[in-house]
């Protein structure tokens, strides 16, 4: 059943994955508006964690935020 | 046992407030999933690049290629995660003056280390346990050939763990030298990194925990003997170094 896959079926396959990825990223972009940064500016770790899927979250959740 | 008991549900809190654990899920967990999708969709990707006959010589993966593949980004992407996750558990701790209170206290530094050492090693375990389970589950699914059997996963999951223990002794240690969790990351990547490097010299093989990693292919605990117990005297030599280090330090 699986050889006869489409890609748009295997999508499908990874959609939890699509999904977590989306919550990551909106869930870091409103961190990122309250917190304070360090090291780079605010628009800067917004590109991170736009631009580089679930590699630029992390590294903003673990090196970016100012921790009080 | 006061001190190591605080100090590892200091660190569980600490690593649900800081997202540490998102950290290590995402880094370990997700290339589970998405290697063998990525590996099953790359003919398609390819297909207008390559002629169609060559395609299936090129691309026909079994079930054990995708684990090889997950076992190589875990190496490669995993450990990034990881070591940025422990980098700043030890200096952040003295040079944000975290540990004044508890040492004021009559807090044992030994107990400290070993409680974080033993928070990590617990918490990589246990994603790479899922992380292998969702592996093995997809790659089953996806593609033809020899299934993986529970026994390789098991086999698979021993070496890694052993080698994301040595993995966390060395960032501890380096965090115990620095000043900033960004600069023990590096120190701590560079580190592993090269213990690849080591394994490239036949002589050498054998005493690189980078072998633990190529020994996941090889299913037998047996040629993995030396490199185990070399790497096991690592992560104590590590250990040891570093509560040496945390216990010279002046606390202002």
């Amino acid at each position: 059943m699986l050889e006869s896959m489409n890609m748009e079926e295997l999508i499908k396959l990874i959609a939890p994955v699509i999904v977590f990825q989306f919550t990551l990223m909106i869930f870091c972009l409103v961190k990122l508006k309250n917190d304070k940064v360090k090291y780079l500016p605010k628009w800067a770790w917004a590109l991170i964690i736009i631009v580089f899927n679930f590699v630029g979250p992390i590294v903003y959740l673990l090196l970016g935020r100012e921790r009080d | 046992m006061i001190t190591f008991k605080a100090y590892f549900k200091k660190e569980f809190i600490e690593g649900i407030r800081q997202y540490k654990y998102i950290a290590l899920a995402t880094g370990i967990i997700l290339f589970s999933i998405l290697d063998p999708v990525m590996l099953k969709l790359l003919p398609s990707f390819v297909s207008n690049k390559i002629p169609a006959n060559l395609i299936h010589q090129l691309f026909e993966f079994k079930p054990k290629d995708a684990l090889a593949n997950y076992i190589k980004d875990l190496f490669q992407i995993g450990t990034l995660f990881v070591v940025f996750t422990a980098a700043g558990s030890i200096n952040e701790e003295i040079y944000s003056q975290k540990i004044v209170f508890p040492l004021t206290k009559g807090a044992n530094k030994s107990q400290i280390i070993l409680a974080k050492f033993l928070h990590f090693a617990i918490a990589i375990c246990l994603f790479l346990f899922v992380g292998l389970f969702f592996n093995q589950y997809y790659a089953n699914l996806l593609f033809k050939g020899q299934k993986i059997a529970i026994s390789d996963i098991v086999h698979v999951y021993f070496l890694l763990c052993i080698y994301y223990m040595f993995v966390i002794s060395i960032t501890l240690l380096f965090s115990s030298f620095t000043k900033k969790n960004i600069s023990a990351g590096i120190l701590a990547c560079t580190a592993s990194y090269s213990t690849a490097l080591l394994s490239q010299f036949e002589k050498l093989k054998k005493l690189s925990p980078y072998n633990l990693i190529l020994l996941t292919s090889n299913f037998g605990l047996q040629a993995a003997k030396t490199t185990l117990v070399i790497t096991i005297l690592l992560i104590f030599l590590y250990l040891v170094i570093t509560i040496i280090r945390f216990n010279s330090i002046e606390v202002n």
